[in-house]
């Protein structure tokens, strides 16, 4: 880890379960390229993270789907983390998280592993341009990371 | 009970010793501390007809069955994580207004340094255990410190907050600790070097932002204003108390706006119920799980504006002697984490004037904070009951 980028395929990885039902399609896209946020069938809001029902209008789990983003946003937050109790991350620190609001809807934030290249932590900024990165880190499992780029 | 003025009172507090390895379960701290809070009160174990036990700590099961409570006829468990507390009072108030109950016992009791510690503790008690597991541990992200960093950084953002600011209250904690013998940090003094020093845990937050974690136990008695009268000690009235969630309390990522927390409602539900204003409170005790929780908290119920916590703290405000007081007994980061059962245990003996040399002079109206989870939040309002 002596460049600050963040590896590929960790055996101990904590993985997510794939076919939960909340977020089996999320997964399915990933693994295809593609970032997705839920939508709402009946009035169109989108939402992130997917919940069980549309608190825009009120709509049941039956009517809620998926829309594509594009996968570009700016850092909302960010945390840098010295100390991790989960398998493999204990191994990997420091390493940086960050919560990006998507260029599609600001209101959109998603969080994610910051691949902050050579760069020490501290050169981070709140609204730095970064762009989704699909890191395959186990078998199946393609995790939408982020990167700086526009 | 309406709107949440409780018609309530709290006649014994008591608590084990504070350590980092107690050497014993936590149904005996459990115990320990139900002991001294009936001593306090002058109450005998029989008369305990409630028991509202804290997310995790030892149930009403575990303490009937210790203590031989045939009379407990009504037993509950917030689940607010660290505002379950103050939140314990609604549920007691709550109780005592129904008649389901006349002396309620709100427990807390945890080996939470030489037990399971909050970094695996904390996933069996989250809300949205699909969005931790789904969307965070893959992350890294996966602990209060971590989740809450994010809110300190882009408070820091946002308004200008400092390092030395959230230092501020690192060290004013610590100060009052000295104090108050119970302290853990009683008699270690720390100086802004020593807290710039502290090894990072999850930036901004060092090692010195964080409370401690802690073995102990910690119960309040809540009971009727006639059944009080007939206590040892002075009745202390629950003047409000109320509860709030932010939306959405089971995910900070997408929260608008994004400092939003359930405090904001707890608070202004309080105020109204007591008729009173901030501004009217003599000591704070604020829920210090992190020093910047404290800043965010002092805005959240309306101490200060949104954005001024960190000026407000480094004024010298929160100091004993300042306007407004908060945690004389040195709070979670330096007298020790009872999940906050131990600001209400302070707020009470404030109120009754007890508290020697950290004793906020003539304090009347006492303001108790729980902050929990991914940002429930609660408050007290404590006055003389008499």
């Amino acid at each position: 880890m002596t460049d600050g980028r963040l590896p590929d395929e960790q055996g101990d990885w904590p993985v997510p379960d794939l076919a939960d039902t909340e977020l089996a399609p999320f997964w399915a896209a990933t693994a295809q390229g593609r970032l997705l946020v839920q939508r709402c069938e009946a009035c169109g809001a989108r939402r992130w993270p997917p919940r069980a029902a549309c608190a825009a209008c009120g709509v049941q789990p039956a009517r809620l789907g998926w829309a594509e983003v594009s996968g570009t946003g700016r850092v909302y937050t960010w945390t840098e983390v010295h100390r991790s109790p989960l398998p493999h991350f204990r191994l990997l620190v420091p390493y940086t998280v960050a919560l990006v609001e998507l260029h599609d809807d600001p209101r959109l934030r998603m969080l994610g592993l910051l691949d902050r290249g050579p760069q020490p932590g501290d050169l981070v900024t709140v609204g730095m341009p970064v762009r989704v990165h699909f890191r395959n880190v186990a078998a199946g499992v393609y995790l939408p990371t982020w990167q700086p780029g526009q | 009970m309406t709107d949440g003025v409780t018609g309530c009172v709290i006649v014994g507090v008591g608590e084990t010793e504070y350590s980092r390895r107690s050497g014993r379960s936590e149904i005996r701290l459990a115990v320990e501390a139900l002991r001294a809070a009936l001593t306090d009160a002058g109450l005998p174990p029989r008369a305990v007809d409630g028991i509202v036990s804290y997310p995790g700590s030892p149930r009403a099961e575990d303490l009937i069955g210790a203590l031989g409570l045939p009379g407990v006829r009504f037993s509950a468990t917030p689940q607010l994580g660290g505002a379950s507390s103050v939140a314990s009072l609604q549920l007691a108030a709550a109780a005592l207004a129904a008649g389901s109950a006349t002396v309620v016992a709100c427990v807390f009791a945890r080996n939470g340094n030489s037990g399971k510690r909050i970094a695996t503790r904390i996933d069996q008690l989250l809300p949205g255990g699909y969005l931790r597991r789904g969307l965070e541990h893959p992350q890294g992200l996966s602990t209060p410190a971590q989740w809450y960093s994010l809110l300190c950084r882009r408070h820091m953002h946002e308004y200008g907050t400092t390092r030395e600011q959230l230092g501020t209250v690192a060290l004013t904690m610590r100060r009052h600790a000295q104090l108050n013998p119970r302290a853990q940090l009683h008699g270690r003094e720390l100086t802004m070097a020593e807290y710039l020093a502290s090894p990072p845990v999850a930036l901004p937050y060092l090692l010195l932002d964080c409370c401690l974690e802690t073995d102990g136990g910690c119960v309040v008695l809540v009971t009727r204003p006639d059944r009080g009268r007939d206590c040892r000690q002075p009745p202390v009235a629950v003047a409000a108390v109320a509860e709030g969630h932010p939306d959405s309390p089971d995910d900070i990522t997408g929260r608008t706006p994004f400092l939003e927390t359930g405090l904001r409602y707890a608070a202004a539900r309080a105020f109204a119920a007591a008729g009173l204003r901030p501004a009217d409170v003599d000591v704070a005790l604020i829920y210090d799980c992190f020093t910047f929780e404290v800043l965010h908290q002092l805005e959240e119920a309306g101490f200060c504006a949104p954005g001024e916590g960190g000026p407000f703290a480094a004024s010298g405000a929160i100091t004993l002697g300042g306007s407004l007081p908060v945690n004389p007994h040195g709070g979670l980061l330096g007298e020790g984490h009872l999940g906050g059962m131990n600001h209400v245990a302070e707020a009470v003996r404030q109120v009754r004037g007890e508290c020697g040399q950290r004793q906020v002079p003539g304090a009347r109206v006492a303001a108790v904070t729980g902050w929990g989870d991914l940002g429930d939040g609660s408050m007290a309002i404590l006055v003389p009951g008499d």
